[in-house]
């Protein structure tokens, strides 16, 4: 074990720059949280700092893999004749010093830094545990990964050959999304995201520890590049799999349900010709009807295919983008029927040829025409009363309420949070559930049952959070301008707080086929509430 | 016991054979020199020796353990520098003693001073910053402070001046007469070895080609030169011992490889009645050669 620490301070002192930048790289981490939660930023301000800070954290991965890597070539196991190879000790006790190494100089600081400036922002000893545990699992898994190519690799020059080479590999997939269904991944079961995800940490993990293994104690450098092929293929085939039509099977049937039953109507066209020899604008408005009360849809383009009878559809695409959240709380919480008419409008302008004008303006035609469609799932993820104290506890974690004040116009919620974007499933990895979900799609809303009024975060609201490994610290300052007609009788008591998320984008396709009658117009006029 | 036994030891790189069927004895307290051409095969029979590479047949024993199974334990007892040896350059001579140190229960503090005096290495520079020579200094100082049982050197004349060659020698000279220690040194530089070893062996192209004392060699080899006047003898079935045979008008030379006083001056009378015959003894470095050539012109010959 003396020898071990010998090692281990020779390297300390040997790589002093690296835990330096390491080090420093995480106290800048700390600063940016400081000012994420300093009192009186903007929220543009702390979008910026977490901006900054997601930088950091993929300098400071990549500065651990080098650092641990460079650990690891110090002392090769990969060319015959080292230096510690004339010293008296095992390969064993080079591999405990170069695992310990990696760990004190590429594990600990982070987690210590990570957790003291966590602490330092006031952020509860109570809610670190998962953070920590969360950020431990990562710089370990990063590690071993580490371990294994330093270990493997001859040189820097070949580190950096198998590094590359192997994350090619694993892109092949995404280079070709609609074979291996990727564009679906919106549609996994968190369950069967979750398998796959803990398969292929388990692939490599296991891929990781055994080419460390076989470098450092049976000398085979060709039995570890059969290891990694054989882990990399593993890993490529769960990867195909997670999307393949099992696992899809349950989301995707949902999906179509919810998309069979769409209705298209076209509410109007118009055509309009500035001059007679220019082409006209046609604008069609479209609206989608009977869809799911837990789904937003965004339009993202219409076409069809010319006929003699009406003009071809497609170009660009104005669509309401006011946010929906309002409509689907009141749904969700049955404020409103869920059979209420719920509709989305969008309007397809199109470029029509100046002699076809005549011909098509005026006649009444069947049209066929299909729309994509952007579909997202809708879910309240849980609500408390409204008291200093509350606890919502959801599948994404634990939303605190700090402080609660109302001064009859303007209600004011201060909340403390930390939610995972791994969606919780029960789990062998503490912390690491499943597949990374976007954490700016969670919200927060007031609802009065006794009134059935949903009341949405007002623009002065900020609410800032330090995301590290995908685990989000949030605090937020949530203030809702009241009703002019809350009655007196309505009291903080009569108001919960409400947890939404939104689902990861899926995309949609959708044919319909509907009448319309083209009319002429002398010039275009958009909907005010449209965007394009 | 002998320090080191290699028998039938063969290695191959895929296609490529290093050594094949060599065979060696070293001598506990001998300083032997492994000779043989550049790609002989020295190099390869080290890294196997000090268990850095596995051998494909055969068996290399150091200090009476499987070389496979050398451990911490026998390493300790084990000095080795080579001209290719990686050290950790970042170090000073300084911080390589200090980290060196405990590795080595044997370590002695005083002989390091000793050494380090003696090899006038500066202490507080770099490795990356020293000369060649220095280098192999610092690298000699760090396996011979802890008096190691036996020390391997690996070319470790190549790249080195006349003057750090001599410093070296008389390092490793100065060494070995501080303890009984045996030596095992590879090198295709022979004038050097000369001057240390007391045992020879020659490889070439993988294979043993001879094993002994370096004064039995020195006695055993001897060139002639035969006057024959007025006629040319025939230089067909000489004697095999009889090497490099060569013939310009009156004058033969050759070299015979199993000499013995009077001997082959009788044979040779008797072979060429008349002839003027004298004789000269070797060099280790024309011995080496008269092997190297012979050996190129009957390449799967036996040892000599």
């Amino acid at each position: 074990m003396n020898l071990t620490w010998h090692i281990i301070k020779k390297d300390l002192s040997r790589f002093w720059l690296g835990i330096a930048f390491l080090a420093g790289l995480t106290a800048l981490k700390i600063f940016l949280i400081l000012g994420i939660f300093s009192a009186e930023v903007t929220r543009e301000w702390a979008g910026r700092m977490n901006r900054y800070q997601a930088l950091l954290l993929v300098g400071q991965w990549i500065l651990t893999f080098l650092v641990a890597v460079a650990v690891v070539q110090e002392d090769p196991v990969s060319e015959p004749g080292a230096f510690w190879e004339t010293l008296p000790i095992s390969r064993r006790q080079l591999l405990g010093a170069k695992f310990l190494d990696i760990l004190l100089i590429c594990a600990l600081p982070a987690l210590v830094t990570l957790a003291l400036g966590w602490i330092v922002v006031g952020l509860p000893a109570s809610l670190l545990g998962w953070p920590l545990t969360a950020v431990a699992e990562a710089q370990l898994g990063l590690c071993v990964i580490a371990l294994a190519f330093g270990s493997l690799a001859k040189n820097s020059a070949q580190v950096i050959f198998w590094v590359i080479g192997v994350t090619l590999v694993l892109f092949i997939p995404a280079m070709f999304p609609e074979l291996f269904n990727l564009n679906r991944q919106g549609l996994l079961t968190p369950a069967a995201r979750f398998n796959h995800l803990f398969a292929v940490i388990l692939a490599w993990g296991v891929t990781g520890i055994a080419v460390t293994l076989n470098q450092y104690l049976s000398q085979s450098r060709k039995r570890s590049v059969a290891i990694l092929a054989c882990g990399l293929g593993l890993s490529l085939v769960v990867l195909v799999t997670s999307y393949s039509g099992p696992t899809l099977l349950p989301g995707q049937q949902r999906l179509d349900r919810e998309i069979a039953g769409l209705s298209a109507q076209i509410t109007q066209a118009v055509i309009a010709k500035p001059s007679l020899e220019s082409n006209a604008t046609s604008l069609t408005k479209i609206s989608l009807q009977r869809i799911d009360p837990l789904t937003v849809i965004y339009p993202l383009g219409a076409w069809s295919e010319p006929t003699t009878d009406h003009p071809q559809l497609g170009g660009k695409i104005y669509s309401s983008h006011e946010n929906p959240a309002r409509p689907l709380i009141s749904r969700a919480v049955d404020f409103m029927p869920s059979s209420a008419p719920w509709s989305v409008d969008f309007g397809v302008e199109s470029i029509i040829p100046a002699a076809d004008v005549s011909r098509i303006a005026g006649r009444k035609a069947s049209y066929d025409f299909q729309v994509v469609l952007d579909v997202r799932y809708f879910a309240i993820e849980g609500q408390s009363e409204l008291v200093k104290g509350a606890v919502i506890r959801s599948r994404l974690g634990i939303t605190k309420i700090t402080s609660v004040t109302c001064d009859g116009a303007i209600m004011r919620v201060e909340i403390d949070g930390r939610d995972s974007g791994l969606t919780p499933e029960p789990g062998w990895f503490v912390g690491i559930d499943a597949e990374f979900m976007n954490l700016s799609n969670l919200g927060f809303a007031l609802i009065n049952p006794k009134t059935k009024t949903v009341l949405m975060p007002a623009r002065t609201s900020s609410g800032i959070g330090a995301t590290t490994y995908s685990i989000a610290l949030i605090r937020a300052k949530l203030q809702f301008v009241l009703p002019p007609s809350n009655s007196p009788d309505v009291t903080i008591a009569d108001w919960k707080l409400v947890k939404v998320s939104l689902g990861n984008r899926h995309r949609a396709f959708k044919s319909f086929t509907a009448e319309m009658t083209v009319k002429e117009t002398p010039r275009i006029e958009l909907d005010p509430a449209w965007l394009d | 016991m002998n320090a080191i036994e290699i028998q039938n030891l063969a290695r191959r790189f895929g296609r490529t054979t290093a050594i094949e069927d060599l065979s060696l004895t070293v001598p506990e307290g001998s300083v032997f020199a492994l000779l043989g051409p550049n790609g002989a095969g020295k190099t390869t029979t080290i890294k196997i020796l000090m268990n850095f590479i596995p051998p494909t047949s055969g068996r290399a024993m150091v200090r009476g353990v499987d070389s496979r199974k050398l451990g911490p334990k026998e390493r300790s007892q084990i000095g080795y520098v080579s001209e290719n040896q990686i050290l950790p350059l970042w170090m000073t001579v300084r911080r390589l003693l200090d980290y060196c140190r405990p590795f080595y229960p044997t370590w002695d503090r005083e002989l390091e001073g000793t050494l380090l005096r003696q090899f006038d290495l500066p202490e507080d520079r770099r490795l990356k910053d020293l000369s060649r020579g220095m280098l192999m200094k610092a690298a000699l100082l760090c396996a011979l402070a802890y008096r190691p049982r036996l020390l391997v050197l690996d070319e470790p004349f190549s790249g080195l001046d006349p003057i750090m060659r001599d410093e070296f020698v008389h390092g490793i000279l100065e060494a070995t007469e501080l303890g009984n220690w045996t030596v095992f040194i590879s090198s295709h530089d022979i004038e050097e070895v000369e001057r240390l070893a007391d045992h020879i062996g020659l490889i070439d192209r993988g294979r043993t080609k001879l094993n002994e004392s370096a004064e039995s060699l020195l006695t055993r080899f001897r060139r002639f030169e035969v006057i024959l006047p007025g006629s040319s003898a025939s230089l067909r079935d000489l004697p095999p011992a009889w090497l490099l045979p060569d013939q310009v008008g009156e004058r033969m030379v050759f070299v015979d490889s199993q000499y013995a006083p009077t001997t082959t001056e009788k044979a040779c009378q008797q072979r060429f009645p008349g002839a003027v015959v004298s004789s000269a003894p070797m060099s280790l470095r024309e011995i080496f050669i008269t092997l190297s050539r012979t050996s190129r012109k009957t390449p799967n010959g036996t040892a000599l």
